[in-house]
This record gives C-alpha cells, sequence and structure tokens, in this order.
C-alpha cells in the first residue's frame, strides 16, 4: 500500500429520525424510508419522536443520527431550538438536517442550523427520496476514517469530525470537532486521499473540509468551531468554482434534462 | 573636464548639470502627479515604499544623467523607472504601459518645446553646450504644469473599460511621436520652421490626453445610459406586475360575486349539501390555480409570480425549488436585473423549440452565506459565442449579449460569478454570490 496512514474503514449502519407531531407526515416518511432501504439494499434503521424535547433527551443520551427529519413548528420547543442546539451546544455538524414545514418563507435563522434542504408539506416520495440520496452521498464521501501516526501511535478520526489541517513545517496541524492535534507529515501528501471527500485547499497552507464550513465569504472562511481560515488572494477563483460544482452536484437542477 | 568648486570642493560637473540634478526632484513630483490621474487607488500602507520610490528615481535618475547621459540610457531608464514606481498603485497592465510612454512623450515634449524657443539644439537632455539654466527651470515649471492639468483630468482614472483597440491606439500614439521626432530634427530647419514644428508636436501631445479622457467619459455615459434603460425596464416588470395583480382581483371580486349568489340561491332552496359541494369545488379550484410563490421575500415572490405567469402564457413548464431567507442583502434592483434577465434569457431560448419540450428549471437557493441562482433550460440553434457569452437570439440587436454580462457586472458586485454551461441543447446559468 502506497500511504499505509490513510487507509479508510466504511461504518456500516445509517440511523434516522423522524421528528414531526403529524400523524400522516410521519408515516408517509417511514413508509418512504423503509421503500429505499429495500430498493437500495441498505441497512437503515428508523425512530420517530413525537416533540423536540424526546429528541432532544435521545441526543443527549450519546445517539446520534446521520439525518433528521425535523418539522419546525411545535408547540414548546421548536425545530429552529433544537437545529440550534445540535449545531451549537453539541457542536454537530454531521448529522444532516432536512427542515420540513406548512411554510415556503423561512427565517434567517434556520439558514444558520445550515439544513440540508427544506420540505414543503405535504411532501412527495420523490423528495423524500432525493434527500436520502443527498445524505447517504454525503455519508459515502465523509463516513469513512482518516489515519495518521503520532510518535508510536495510530489515531484514527472519522473525516466528518475534521474541520481542517494546517501545514506547520514538517508538522501538520489537524483540527477536529473534538480538538486539535500535530503529526509529521504535509498536506499535499493527504490531499490527494481526501479529494473525493470534498477537501479543499483555500490557502497554500490550509486544507478544509468542505462539509464543515459554515460560512463562505470571498476572502476567508468561518469554519463550524468559529475559527477563521482564510482564502489567499490566487486560490478565490479556484474556490468559488469549485463552490459552483459541489452545489450544482448537490440541487439536482439538471433534472429536466433526464 | 570642466568642473566647479563648490565650499572648497572640486566637483567634476557643470553649473547646467548640477541645475538639473538639483531641480529632478520637481520632475519626480510631476511623475507622481501624472500618475495620481491614472491610478486613483493608492494602496494605503506602502506609503513609504510609494516616497522611497519617487526618491530612488531621483537619485538613480540623476546618477544616470551624470555618468550615463545618452538618449537610449535615458529612454529605457524613464519609461522602466516609471513602469516600475506604477506597482504602488492599483491598476489594469494596459495602464502601467500606458502611463510611462504617455508622460515620457510628454516630458520630451516639453523639454523640446523649452530649448526650441531658446536656442535648436537641445532634445532629451543633450550634452552640454546650448541649454542654459533658465531653459532648465522652464522645463521643469512647463512639465510640472501640465502634470497638474492631467491629473484633473477625472476621467483617465476610470479607464478600465475601454476595448483593446483603443489601448492599442493610445499606446501607438507616443510611440509613433518617438519616431517622428528624430526624423524631423534629421531635416535642416529654419528657427521659426523648427519652433512650430516642436510646439505642434507638443499640442498634439497634450490633445491625445483630452481625447483620452473625453472618450472615457463617453464611455462611461453610455454605460449609465444601458443602467438606466435597464432600471426603466425593471420599473416597467413592476408596473406590469400590479396591473397583473390588479386584474387578477377584479377578476376575482367578479367571481366571488358570482359564486355567492350562486350559494346564495342553493340556500334559498334550503339545499344545504348543494351549497357545501359548491363551496368546497371554489375551494379546490383556487387552492389548485396557478402555481404562486411564497418565500415571503416581497420583491422576488412578485417578480417571479410575474415571470411564472408569463411562462404559463408561453407554454413553458417551469419547476421551481426555491429556498431563500425572507430578508436577504440584495438590493431590489440587482434582484429585478438578475432574476429578470434569467428568466428572459431563458424565455428566448425556449421560445425556439416546440411547445412540448419547453421546460425550465429555476433554483434559488440560499446556504452558508451564498445566494445561488440556477436556471436550466433547453436551446435549439447554434449559440453564437463572443466575449464569453452566448450572443441572444432576439432580433433586438441593441441588446445582444446585455443581459448575461449585466448579471455578471452584478455577480461580480457581491464577489461572486456567473458560470454558463451550454452543450448538446442543454443550456445551464449558474450565479453564485456571497451575501
Amino acid at each position: 500500500m502506497k500511504n499505509p496512514q490513510y487507509a479508510y474503514t466504511l461504518l456500516q449502519m445509517y440511523t434516522i429520525y423522524i421528528c414531526d407531531d403529524d400523524k400522516t407526515t410521519v408515516s408517509q416518511i417511514e413508509s418512504c424510508v423503509i421503500h429505499y432501504a429495500e430498493k437500495k439494499a441498505v441497512k437503515i434503521e428508523t425512530q420517530v419522536f413525537w416533540s423536540c424535547e424526546k429528541l432532544k433527551k435521545q441526543l443527549d443520551a450519546g445517539i446520534v443520527p446521520d439525518l433528521i427529519f425535523l418539522d419546525i413548528e411545535f408547540p414548546k420547543m421548536n425545530g429552529v431550538e433544537l437545529g440550534k442546539y445540535i449545531r451549537e451546544t453539541m457542536q454537530n455538524e454531521s448529522t444532516a438536517i432536512v427542515y420540513i414545514s406548512s411554510l415556503q418563507s423561512y427565517a434567517m435563522q434556520l439558514f444558520q442550523i445550515r439544513p440540508l434542504d427544506f420540505l414543503v408539506k405535504p411532501v412527495s416520495p420523490i423528495q423524500i427520496e432525493n434527500e436520502l440520496d443527498k445524505s447517504f452521498e454525503i455519508a459515502g464521501r465523509q463516513n469513512r476514517l482518516f489515519m495518521y501516526h503520532k510518535g508510536h501511535d495510530n489515531r484514527r478520526v472519522r473525516i466528518a469530525d475534521i474541520l481542517y489541517f494546517e501545514s506547520k513545517g514538517k508538522e501538520v496541524r489537524i483540527v477536529t470537532v473534538q480538538g486539535d492535534d500535530l503529526f509529521y507529515g504535509s498536506t499535499a501528501t493527504i490531499a490527494p486521499s481526501l479529494e473525493t471527500a470534498r477537501f479543499f485547499f483555500s490557502h497554500k497552507s490550509f486544507l478544509v473540509n468542505y462539509a464543515q464550513v459554515s460560512v463562505f465569504t470571498y476572502d476567508k472562511l468561518i469554519m463550524s468551531n468559529s475559527d477563521a481560515v482564510p482564502i489567499s488572494q490566487p486560490k478565490r477563483k479556484t474556490v468559488r468554482e469549485l463552490q459552483n460544482r459541489f452545489e450544482a452536484e448537490d440541487m439536482n437542477c439538471t433534472e429536466i434534462f433526464k | 573636464m570642466s568642473g566647479i568648486s563648490l565650499c572648497g570642493f572640486f566637483l567634476p560637473f557643470t553649473m547646467t548639470q548640477i541645475t538639473v540634478v538639483l531641480t529632478d526632484w520637481i520632475f519626480a513630483y510631476t511623475v507622481y502627479r501624472f500618475l495620481s490621474a491614472f491610478f486613483p487607488v493608492k494602496q494605503e500602507k506602502n506609503k513609504t515604499v510609494e516616497i522611497v520610490s519617487y526618491f530612488l528615481f531621483w537619485i538613480i535618475g540623476s546618477i544616470q544623467f551624470l555618468f550615463c547621459n545618452t538618449i537610449v540610457a535615458n529612454i529605457i531608464y524613464n519609461l522602466l523607472s516609471v513602469f516600475l514606481i506604477t506597482f504602488n498603485y492599483d491598476g489594469k497592465m494596459q495602464i502601467r504601459i500606458l502611463a510611462p510612454l504617455m508622460i515620457y512623450v510628454t516630458g520630451a515634449a516639453v523639454e523640446f518645446m523649452t530649448a526650441g524657443f531658446n536656442t535648436n539644439a537641445y532634445f532629451l537632455k543633450s550634452p552640454e553646450g546650448s541649454v542654459t539654466i533658465a531653459n532648465i527651470i522652464e522645463d521643469r515649471i512647463l512639465f510640472f504644469t501640465v502634470g497638474t492639468l492631467v491629473s484633473k483630468l477625472k476621467n483617465i482614472k476610470d479607464g478600465e473599460k475601454i476595448p483593446a483597440i483603443y489601448w492599442a491606439a493610445f499606446i501607438a500614439i507616443p510611440i509613433l511621436t518617438f519616431i517622428f521626432v528624430p526624423i524631423l530634427l534629421s531635416v535642416p530647419l529654419s528657427y521659426i520652421q523648427f519652433i512650430i514644428c516642436t510646439g505642434l508636436v507638443f499640442i498634439l501631445d497634450v490633445l491625445i490626453y483630452f481625447v483620452f479622457d473625453r472618450m472615457l467619459y463617453l464611455q462611461q455615459k453610455n454605460r449609465k445610459s444601458l443602467v438606466y434603460d435597464l432600471q426603466n425596464e425593471s420599473y416597467r416588470q413592476q408596473l406590469e406586475i400590479m396591473n397583473e395583480s390588479l386584474k387578477n382581483t377584479k377578476v376575482m371580486r367578479h367571481d366571488i360575486k358570482n359564486q355567492m349568489l350562486v350559494i346564495q340561491g342553493l340556500l334559498e332552496k334550503k339545499d344545504i349539501e348543494g351549497a357545501l359541494n359548491h363551496i368546497q369545488t371554489i375551494t379546490n379550484e383556487w387552492s389548485f390555480s396557478r402555481k404562486t410563490i411564497n418565500t415571503g421575500n416581497v420583491e422576488i415572490d412578485s417578480l417571479i409570480n410575474f415571470k411564472l405567469s408569463q411562462a404559463e402564457q408561453l407554454h413553458i413548464a417551469v419547476t421551481t425549488n426555491i429556498s431563500i431567507p425572507e430578508k436577504i442583502a440584495l438590493r431590489p434592483f440587482d434582484t429585478a436585473t438578475l432574476i429578470g434577465n434569467l428568466f428572459d434569457n431563458a424565455f428566448d431560448a425556449l421560445k425556439q423549440i416546440e411547445e412540448s419540450s419547453r421546460l425550465l428549471s429555476i433554483t434559488l437557493r440560499y446556504s452558508k452565506g451564498r445566494l445561488f441562482l440556477v436556471f436550466s433550460n433547453h436551446y435549439k440553434n447554434e449559440l453564437r459565442w463572443k466575449d464569453g457569452y452566448p450572443q441572444s437570439q432576439k432580433t433586438d440587436a441593441a441588446h445582444h449579449g446585455i443581459g448575461l454580462k449585466e448579471i455578471e457586472n452584478i455577480a461580480a458586485l457581491y464577489n461572486g460569478q456567473l458560470t454558463i454551461v451550454a452543450e448538446n441543447g442543454k443550456f445551464a446559468a449558474t450565479v453564485m454570490m456571497y451575501v
């Protein structure tokens, strides 16, 4: 093997939570998911919650799903508050959230939770399938392990948890959801193996995980832990172009051509 | 070797040479005035570097003049050093090349003139003998005056949008003057003829600045009027939207009256079930009537709904996929231009193809500080590309390709970009902006 330290393991089980107080929507989504699992021959575990409080309790117990279909309007704790809790308090960026609502207009707050998408009720099976496709693609890219050597240790990090790498001379600083670490190596040798996971250079010494960027501006990236990573002048055009490419891939804008 | 004695030191230079060196800082300062006309934006942080660069320009220039005073060295030094000085400022490469040329030719013309009035053998700091100290002073003053005048020409500063052909012309004029002057000098001329010729070269040179400035002014005016046209178009569309909704309200009011009469009739006959059925029918019909979007963003909603009704008239089936916040930091004018032009562009293409395949997909999506607008549709005729944009298939020749150019300009305002992919009859325009 050429790069023994970058071997990956695929994590198998996929968990989906559905949180809505509307029975029709819940059963519709549930049956779509079951159908999808059969069709694609994948293992999916679903769990239904009738309120945000119940879902929060489950999250606090340490069980984190891959995807949540989350209603916005609830009598007590609403979908926005729970979303904020997941992103800000739990610092969880990797769980995809699909908001479901009977309305078409959304407050800016909702966008700050960085949802995978918004669905308007009544939801259609095709829409659900699209969202599942999208989140499976993300999981396929990010639900793998990155390994590096630290002294005599072999350390493993889930790629989804990596925010960015920074070159520090002969060492590389790895910044993850759990904290940061230093190891011998170079970002240039790491980069090729992480290209499919959508890692890109925003600067010659910063290798960034696209999925962990929470705000893009033209000259810097705000990461999910609030770190600001610069986009160097010569990289601005490429960074713009890759955003266009990734988002176009995610948006299914070319469906009419099929 | 001749020279002078100064404070007990013997300097191997003439008084004229010393005067040139001592007054050359005026020359450097004049270059600064000229460049301030060409480069309005200074890089704040490099103030010291800027001052040092002019100082070095003076010192090295003096050394060059004292020890290597040939025409070739003079031309090379002045053009190269002014070119390097331009890197103190933000600007286009064309301006960096044009500015030293124009400044040098002006300087030469001025020297040429001041010398011409007094003697007839002075050109480009020629060797000793013919130039008086008064000439040098006159030369500095005149050059400084021209520099100050030029720095007042505002439009030179905005010269970024000039077509390449004009750039070529403006760079060619000073170069041609350079070729012309030595030829002129090699012909034996009378004193009067010489004065006239040098005067003409000087006038010609100053005129270039004015023509250049004027042309830029016209160019800008032209652009502005285009913007006005677009603004007018967006107001016209707003009016149409209002008109349309007024018509809808009228129809609805008329409808409500008729429907109420039917229900009243049914109730009078005590046919409660019939009345309920009728109400159900009406409710169904209203909720399944025209497709509209309602994002809570008034400008975007009204514009898109208006365009959706236009699409309906053109028998275009539109799929919308819209998730944007109610409030978005886009100027209404920019919103109208962007969305209006993207729709019009798609409509133009779709009008050319048969009704059954008139499909348009629009996506507006806000995500992580960015707004994405994607319009995809089919097209039929081979596209003609110009400056990286497909040209409009409309017959309205004056507006060819302007829509997409305008979209790109607006995207650039938000540090974004427009990407167009068109192949095999499939067209997709993607606008990405940081908002």
